[in-house]
């Protein structure tokens, strides 16, 4: 147990000469981003590359697909994890989880670069959100997978949070808070359980939806040849999941041969992953080849425009090389990893590290390949001038990322990334957490919070549909509000479930709530 | 712009519990055919325009469009716009297609715009812009098919005009037309079919007691026009002049990108 205890504390309680060496070189990039941001935020977007009669979308916004897509794999592992129980992939959930948490606000931050007044795009998209929008569409289901995602990776950390405040010295007061009263019984674990199944299972269709609504910003615009497409929102979805799959094996890859987790994260796991992202890319192959040959043969003079000029014309130098090198070389890797005795027998992470790692930059690519081509392409006789990005966008963009690892290497610091294992119940001591008073309740009153909750919750959700859809189209404020706080109210469902303990009655059966039913699989001592 | 305050919500509350099962979608109402609501439209005859821009121009003074100061093709603002296209074949020549915002009675752009700062002003037939509202996410500059809108990539800045303190409020309006915002950086704009014309317009019909007429409003690019191959005016009055060419010229007159189903009111009468 010492070992596995000092395997997985590594990252939390020691900081090495390696480690300092990389938050500074983080930090200075994230005060380079920040310099870069203010010249953006104080000259305005002049400074990039994109124009009027130009590409009026650019690498930012392929930047911003990007990120979302990666955020995908929190939930994917998580739910493949709990609700398909497939322990083998176990120490993968928490990393991944981190992924998403980082990805998202990362993405947000390239949103808040790409648009012209970033001072208000978030309180006006949420206060006169229009519901016709597919922003608002997108805004919506970011918040709810951000929020979701986050209270997922609380109530599954919350064990772990616990254990680390009785063993490590560093942050104890943070553990202690944080842990917010886990006691570890018997009951509290199956509570939590449940409770993380059904939102594993809950948040799975906001995941799809996420990219999908993304799809769908470019689906809907008919005006731009290309974009029109009704596919778009499941072809999102897919690649979401090549690049999604594509990070977590590198950075998994990356932490375990850091950290030494080889033994958590075994080289098989790593292979089953690999097989995995094998047939995601194949689909994506799949549904990439349909469109080009679609666009190759359509008929409306801007679609087939936009497709020649990818394939033969203007972006064909980036188009081909990436379809080689970046699709069918990772998936041959892929397949080979798959079939072959000799070949697949070698556990080796290698070539799977270097399909992800391709995969990885092939997706910007595509994506920068559906932003950008269309606008060369314009229905009417203009004269579109080219669009080169200049040094500066493609510093805010990359040196976004030093952001995502800035705030990845903090969550490393701060909270385990592998599960500690579970022996018999209760592992802890008691009262070693801070409970606050609020969390210990009769049941009847743990019960009243509960449908309180989801009756204040739905009818706000309901609220603010009615007002949206039966208003003016301009809107005159709160309707998105509504739904949107409705919906983050409903989330706070899982905490109050989990943190608020109802005492139990003299006779009766503790409270926890019926309607979480059929009982889910729990962990088993390991 | 009102803000939800507690007796709308209150309101929205009672209805809400009145009427669980029927949510109607109510759609905007059709711009009726009825004399009150004008559907503002424009028609320019292709055999006069010789391309000589100076629509753009006058738009631009008009409308406090910023002076591009550098040389990038891609910084500038044109809300009318003279598109160019070269004839090759035996007999080679140069058409010019002036190209305002086609104030679609479907717009595509306001569809999308997340925070309706793009909007349909249903009274008069017009697409409007608020620019406090616009946060520049440039969705309706995607979604317009004619491109009919710019971007402020830059603080706008208007060398030619007088910079003093105070200008703006001068009796010459330091250049500045003082019915018109000057838009910040960050925001998209296009042409508005001249609104603060079309509202002095409606003031003084106002204040004389009687209904706008025809001709009472002639934006800036429609007065300017030298071969006045312009006309402006409310499609719902079977009297206006635009509704009198328009059934005139019924069978060649053509729009832009028709079958897209925009519905524009921007009217071509083609070279012969």
């Amino acid at each position: 147990m010492a070992t596995m205890d000092g395997a997985l504390l590594r990252p939390i309680a020691r900081s090495g000469w390696g480690f300092y060496l990389l938050f500074g070189l983080l930090l200075a990039a994230f005060a380079a981003l920040a310099v870069l941001y203010a010249r953006l935020y104080v000259e305005g977007h002049q400074v990039t590359g994109l124009g009027n009669e130009s590409a009026t979308w650019g690498i930012t916004v392929a930047n911003i697909v990007h990120l979302i897509a990666i955020s995908h794999v929190g939930i994917a592992i998580s739910a493949v994890v709990r609700l398909l129980d497939i322990r083998q992939m176990k120490y993968f959930a928490r990393i991944a989880e981190m992924i998403t948490i980082v990805a998202l606000p990362t993405a947000v931050l390239n949103i808040a670069m790409d648009v012209g007044r970033p001072e208000r795009f978030i309180v006006n998209a949420f206060w006169f959100g229009r519901w016709q929008s597919p922003m608002v569409w997108s805004m919506t289901v970011i918040t709810v997978y951000f929020t979701a995602s986050a209270i997922y990776l609380y109530l599954a950390l919350r064990r772990d949070l616990a254990l680390c405040a009785e063993k490590v010295s560093q942050r104890r007061w943070l553990y202690k808070l944080l842990a917010l009263g886990y006691t570890d019984t018997e009951q509290e674990r199956r509570t939590h359980e449940r409770v993380l199944w059904w939102l594993a299972l809950i948040i799975l269709p906001i995941m799809v939806s996420v990219h999908s609504v993304y799809g769908m910003i470019f689906g809907v615009t008919a005006a731009k040849a290309g974009w029109y497409n009704p596919l778009q929102a499941p072809y999102f979805v897919l690649g979401a999941i090549v690049s999604g799959f594509a990070a977590l094996i590198l950075i998994a890859a990356l932490l375990a041969k850091v950290f030494g987790w080889r033994d958590y994260m075994a080289p098989l796991a790593f292979r089953r992953l690999g097989i995995f992202l094998g047939f995601v890319t194949f689909l994506y192959i799949y549904f990439y080849t349909s469109e080009i040959i679609v666009g190759m043969y359509g008929f409306p003079k801007a679609e087939n425009d936009v497709a020649h000029s990818i394939v033969l014309g203007r972006f064909s130098w980036l188009f081909w090389p990436n379809v080689f090198v970046g699709y069918l070389l990772p998936f041959a890797l892929l397949l080979v990893v798959f079939v072959s005795r000799t070949w697949g027998r070698i556990l080796s992470l290698t070539p799977v590290i270097i399909a992800a790692a391709l995969l990885l930059v092939a997706t910007w690519i595509g994506r920068f390949l559906i932003v950008v081509p269309t606008y060369f392409e314009p229905r009417l006789p203009y004269q579109i001038q080219p669009y080169s990005p200049t040094a500066f966008e493609w510093s805010v963009t990359l040196l976004s990322y030093a952001f995502a690892a800035t705030f990845f290497v903090v969550l490393l610091k701060l909270i385990p990334a592998l599960e500690f294992p579970q022996g018999p119940a209760p592992e802890l001591r008691k009262g070693l957490t801070l409970r606050l008073p609020f969390q210990e309740v009769s049941p009847g009153v743990k019960n009243a919070i509960v449908a309180l909750t989801v009756l204040l919750g739905t009818s706000l959700i309901a609220q603010g549909l009615y007002a949206a859809v039966t208003g003016p189209d301009r809107p005159e404020g709160g309707a998105s509000a509504m739904w949107v706080i409705g919906l983050l109210i409903l989330l706070t469902l899982p905490l109050s479930l989990c943190l608020i303990r109802a005492k139990p009655a003299a006779a009766s059966i503790e409270g926890a709530p019926e309607e979480l039913s059929p009982p889910a699989p729990y962990e088993r001592n390991p | 712009m009102k803000v939800l305050t507690r007796r709308r919500f209150l309101q929205t509350a009672a209805i809400a519990a009145a009427a669980p099962a029927a949510v109607v979608v109510a759609a905007p109402a059709e711009a009726a055919e009825t004399r009150t609501k004008r559907r503002y439209a424009m028609l320019i005859d292709l055999r006069k325009c010789v391309g000589c821009e100076s629509c753009t121009i006058a738009c631009k003074a008009e409308n406090n469009v910023g002076v591009d100061s550098s040389w990038r093709r891609s910084r500038r603002i044109f809300w009318n716009q003279v598109l160019y296209e070269e004839v090759e074949g035996p007999k080679p020549d140069f058409r010019f297609l002036p190209r305002p915002c086609n104030h679609c009675e479907n717009p595509p752009c306001v569809r999308v715009c997340p925070v309706g700062a793009t909007y349909k002003d249903e009274e008069r037939g017009l697409v409007l812009q608020d620019y406090s509202r616009c946060i520049g996410c440039r969705y309706c500059m995607q979604a317009c098919p004619y491109l009919a809108r710019s971007f402020n990539w830059e603080h706008p800045t208007f060398p030619h005009a007088d910079r003093a303190e105070g200008a703006a409020f001068s009796a010459t309006a330091g250049g500045f037309n003082p019915l018109v915002p000057v838009r910040p950086k960050g925001v998209v704009e296009k042409c508005v079919f001249c609104i603060h014309r079309i509202r002095v317009a409606e003031a003084k019909a106002k204040k004389e007691g009687r209904e706008l007429r025809d001709g009472d409003v002639q934006p800036a690019c429609v007065a300017t026009c030298l071969a006045q191959a312009r006309v402006f005016g409310d499609l719902n009055d079977p009297e206006s002049r635009i509704s009198k060419l328009l059934t005139e010229y019924d069978d060649r007159v053509f729009r832009l990108l028709e079958d897209f189903g925009t519905e524009p009111k921007v009217f071509y009468i083609p070279e012969a």
